[in-house]
């Protein structure tokens, strides 16, 4: 009963950070039609703005976030200007490559200038907190308050704010959007400091309960890869229940089944999309 | 694409150029480099062929290795002899490919993409986890080396490299040419309009999905084979020697070289093997800048060079025309082509 | 027996109706108009028949068999044709390598075969479907275009070309989603002599939705109008252009 409350609390803590990550994915995905492939290097990034600002300048820690998401922003504002603007009308498949390569030379970049040993953040809160005879560990606290904000945040923006409308405009109809007079340069621009965002916080929230390092990304971005597809591309609800679902299914797995998670949560994936290949919450 | 008269000698040309080279270049250094060499090309092939169909298939180097330990273990563990394990090395990654593909194949070219990466996990994982069969981490060695006893030769592949080098020029060539062959025919014509217009050719009949399987299963197919090869004649395979790393080399040689031709796939491999074989020169410091050196050619060819080095060439013709005037006009319209019935 | 018949089709989209109890019938060799405003369903009903989308309930019967819910190659391969509202050609593909490929499947032109045929029988081959494609090319007056890239066509001529396309998989009934729109009247003759003759030499079935009322009127000999996908009339050209409901539905709004 204990442990079951042990891995309940870790999974609740895995899946907010997937989510985070995912919806970020799935706003770009949704409206851009590529996939971003360096997507895990924003969380990095963020873990590594979290290192500097709290490991080594000795910063509160409220600041990390705020940091982290200004310099995420700007990263995501080249990659738009840089690689997706230009490239909008090649199809789906060669700015996907152009985010590869500039994944590869962030990961490289970091691995030169800060080499490629585990960086370690202090973390928040320590320490356990005594619920019956179970307990609960308080680095997990503020990824859970943080996580549940961040999307309280994001769903308040997308659903009652008019930019927020504008992005869901843009994600069923660029066109239409077009002859509606909206400025879509600039409406792509907040997308992606949304989804920039939103990869930062996750960076952020994730270096207090593991080690940062150049290629952390990769793994966190086969994961929201799996969130999107499973949750339905493009759709932030579909992100929502997919990230329960793999976080889940993860944190279970890796407690009952210790290596065979990973076979464990790709057949999950298939078996997912076998059954509905549009994914959990998409449209057809 | 009809080349001129002279054009058609040039690939003949190079084959036997090809063959003839290891009478004057036999250190084992070069060769080596090679082998490798035409082993990427039949890789690169099949990427080329899979993308025009729409997909990338970044875990090429995934089916290759397939073929490698299907081949050690047929080898090892049933006592096949090579000749006969060898096509098994390339029906096997072949018919995991048209697993994958019921899957992967209805998805859209760049979740493929996703998918493929994801499979290169999950078998990477199963190379590395289950022991009893592909030996972990360490691998499997030593891989037995084939020998041909027959009409009274006598070609033992342990004693040299060349026979080696001489397998995978043949299974090279034979690649090449299938895949010539196909591109230049009708079904070429068919496949290099799947995923511009889908819709149409299921009109005419046509079950794109098939011929898009068709298209993964061929190219896993001789990715197997290559694997073949390279299994025997580095007698010890582990799973890091067909990382996801490799694979992006590939897709890069096939985007470097023009994805709008086969021949790109093979210029572009023969680009990234040079630049490989210069990044050796380098200080050994320098390693570490490697992948970023190959991110910014990726992101900067995409950006700037979308055609390759053979748009570059065509871009190159058509400026030596303009300057000598020989301009070719596009076809004009005139309205009185057009008979009234 | 017709040729197609739909029984009960329904299409709901997430909360709207766009196809709703559609019953059609379209015998060999006749043609059928389709009419109704913008937004009728009409484009929807042709990818219910198609295959292009599975309807919601009701039944699609191609002489006489059940052909619910069949994926679009499988139709076309049993001589169910389609063309698109916006012109659909092969851009990059030769005007002739367009018609080629759309003969590909008849051709039975497997991989393995592509691989193995020798040269002299590929020269044949090719020569046979050559020949074919010359022959549909010649039909519509567009030989002397044939190696011209399609995507370099005025858009008049890629429409013609996307009705030669679907001829040459031999349809036995022919879809054609607004078949007319953006053609001069010099092609529209064109347009509608091919689809004539292919009817009159084969007994081609064909369901064409249309907005050139004319052209609708002279060349239908039977006319279905559908308003929020439901048929609100149906019946000879005379008897449509008195139709009270017609001319409020449909007519009167122009």
């Amino acid at each position: 009963m204990a442990q079951i409350f042990q891995v309940i609390v870790n999974a609740l803590s895995l899946s907010l950070i997937y989510i985070l990550f995912a919806t970020g994915l799935t706003l770009i995905m949704g409206i851009f039609d590529v996939c971003n492939f360096a997507y895990g290097e924003f969380v990095m990034v963020g873990g590594i703005a979290t290192y500097l600002i709290v490991a080594k300048s000795g910063l509160p820690y409220i600041v990390a976030p705020f940091a982290a998401m200004i310099i995420v922003s700007l990263i995501g504002i080249i990659f738009e200007k840089g690689i997706f603007y230009p490239m909008r009308n090649r199809g789906g498949l060669e700015p996907a490559l152009a985010t590869f390569g500039s994944s590869t030379i962030m990961q490289t970049a970091v691995l030169i200038l800060f080499g490629g040993m585990p960086l370690g953040v202090p973390s928040i809160m320590s320490g356990q907190f005594k619920i019956g005879s179970a307990y609960f560990p308080m680095d997990r606290l503020p990824i859970i308050i943080g996580g549940f904000l961040m999307i309280t945040l994001l769903f308040l923006f997308v659903q009652k704010t008019k930019l927020g409308l504008a992005i869901r405009a843009l994600q069923q109809d660029q066109d239409a959007a077009a002859l509606q007079g909206m400025n879509i340069a600039s409406i792509r621009v907040v997308v992606w400091v949304v989804a920039s965002c939103l990869a930062a916080v996750a960076g952020v929230l994730l270096s207090s309960i593991s080690y940062v390092s150049p290629t952390m990304g990769s793994g966190y971005l086969l994961k929201g890869f799996a969130v999107v597809i499973m949750g339905g591309l493009g759709s932030i609800p579909g992100a929502l229940v997919g990230g329960f679902v793999l976080g889940f299914v993860d944190s279970f797995g890796q407690t009952y089944l210790g290596s065979y998670s990973y076979m464990f949560a790709f057949a999950f994936i298939m078996l997912v999309l076998i059954v509905r290949p549009q994914g959990l919450m998409g449209k057809r | 694409m009809k080349l001129p008269k002279w054009q058609t000698y040039i690939p003949l040309l190079f084959i036997i150029f090809m063959f003839v080279l290891p009478l004057f270049m036999n250190s084992p250094r070069y060769l080596n480099l090679l082998n490798q060499l035409l082993l990427n090309i039949i890789l690169a092939m099949g990427v080329y062929s899979v993308w025009s169909v729409g997909f990338i298939n970044a875990a090429q180097p995934i089916f290759y290795g397939l073929g490698s330990y299907t081949v050690a273990l047929l080898m090892m563990r049933a006592h096949f002899p090579f000749w006969l394990a060898f096509p098994m090395a390339g029906v096997i990654p072949a018919v995991v490919a048209l697993l994958f593909g019921l899957i992967g194949l209805k998805m859209k070219g760049a979740y493929f993409l996703f998918l493929t990466i994801a499979l290169d996990g999950l078998i990477s994982w199963l190379f590395i986890s289950w022991k009893g069969l592909f030996g972990g981490q360490l691998g499997i060695f030593p891989v037995p080396q084939p020998r041909i006893q027959a009409f009274g030769l006598d070609i033992n592949f342990a004693t040299s490299r060349t026979p080696y080098y001489y397998l995978a020029l043949v299974t090279a060539v034979i690649t090449c040419l299938v895949y010539f062959k196909m591109f230049n025919s009708r079904l070429g014509r068919v496949w290099e309009s799947i995923g511009k217009t889908e819709d149409l050719l299921a009109n005419t009949g046509i079950s794109v999905f098939t011929q898009k399987q068709i298209a993964l299963a061929v190219s896993c197919f001789f990715a197997g084979l290559a694997g073949a090869i390279w299994a025997p004649y580095i007698t010890i395979i582990t799973p890091s020697q067909f990382g996801l790393w490799q694979g992006i080399t590939i897709v890069l040689g096939v985007l470097v070289g023009g994805i709008y031709s086969p021949l790109g796939a093979i210029i572009g491999t023969i680009f990234m093997a040079a630049l490989n074989l210069v990044f050796t020169y380098l200080p050994s410091q320098t390693v570490q800048y490697q992948p970023m050196a190959l991110g910014f050619i990726l992101v900067l060819v995409l950006l700037f060079m979308p055609t390759g080095i053979l748009g570059l060439s065509g871009r190159v013709q058509n400026r030596i025309k303009e300057l000598t005037g020989r301009k070719t006009a596009p076809p004009s319209i005139n309205k009185d082509d057009v008979k009234a019935v | 027996m017709a040729l197609l018949e739909t029984q009960k089709l329904t299409k709901t989209f997430i909360g709207l109706k766009a196809v709703t109890n559609m019953d059609l019938s379209v015998n060999k060799g006749q043609i059928l108009g389709l009419i109704g405003p913008n937004g009728a369903g009409k484009t929807t009903l042709f990818n219910l028949i198609s295959g292009a989308l599975p309807p919601t309930s009701g039944k699609v019967l191609y002489k006489g068999r059940d052909i619910t819910g069949f994926k679009p190659h499988i139709l076309a391969r049993m001589g169910i044709v389609r063309t698109f509202q916006l012109a659909t050609v092969f851009q990059e593909l030769s005007v002739l390598d367009n018609i080629q490929v759309a003969l590909h499947y008849k051709s039975r032109v497997g991989f393995l075969q592509t691989l193995f045929e020798t040269p002299a029988m590929a020269h044949k081959e090719n020569g046979i479907v050559r020949e074919k494609a010359m022959k549909l090319l010649n039909i519509a007056g567009l030989t002397n275009l044939a190696d011209t890239r399609a995507g370099n066509l005025p858009g008049g001529y890629q429409k013609l070309m996307s009705v030669i396309i679907a001829l040459a998989v031999d349809p036995e009934l022919l879809l054609l989603d607004e078949p007319m729109s953006g053609l001069n009247a010099e092609e529209i003759q064109t347009l509608i002599r091919l689809v004539k003759t292919i009817r009159d030499e084969r007994g081609t079935g064909i369901i064409m939705v249309e907005h050139n009322m004319k052209v609708v009127m002279d060349h239908c000999e039977y006319i279905v109008v559908i308003n929020f996908g439901q048929k609100i009339a149906e019946g000879t050209p005379a008897q449509i252009a008195s139709d009270q409901r017609v001319i409020e539905a449909y007519l009167g709004s122009e």
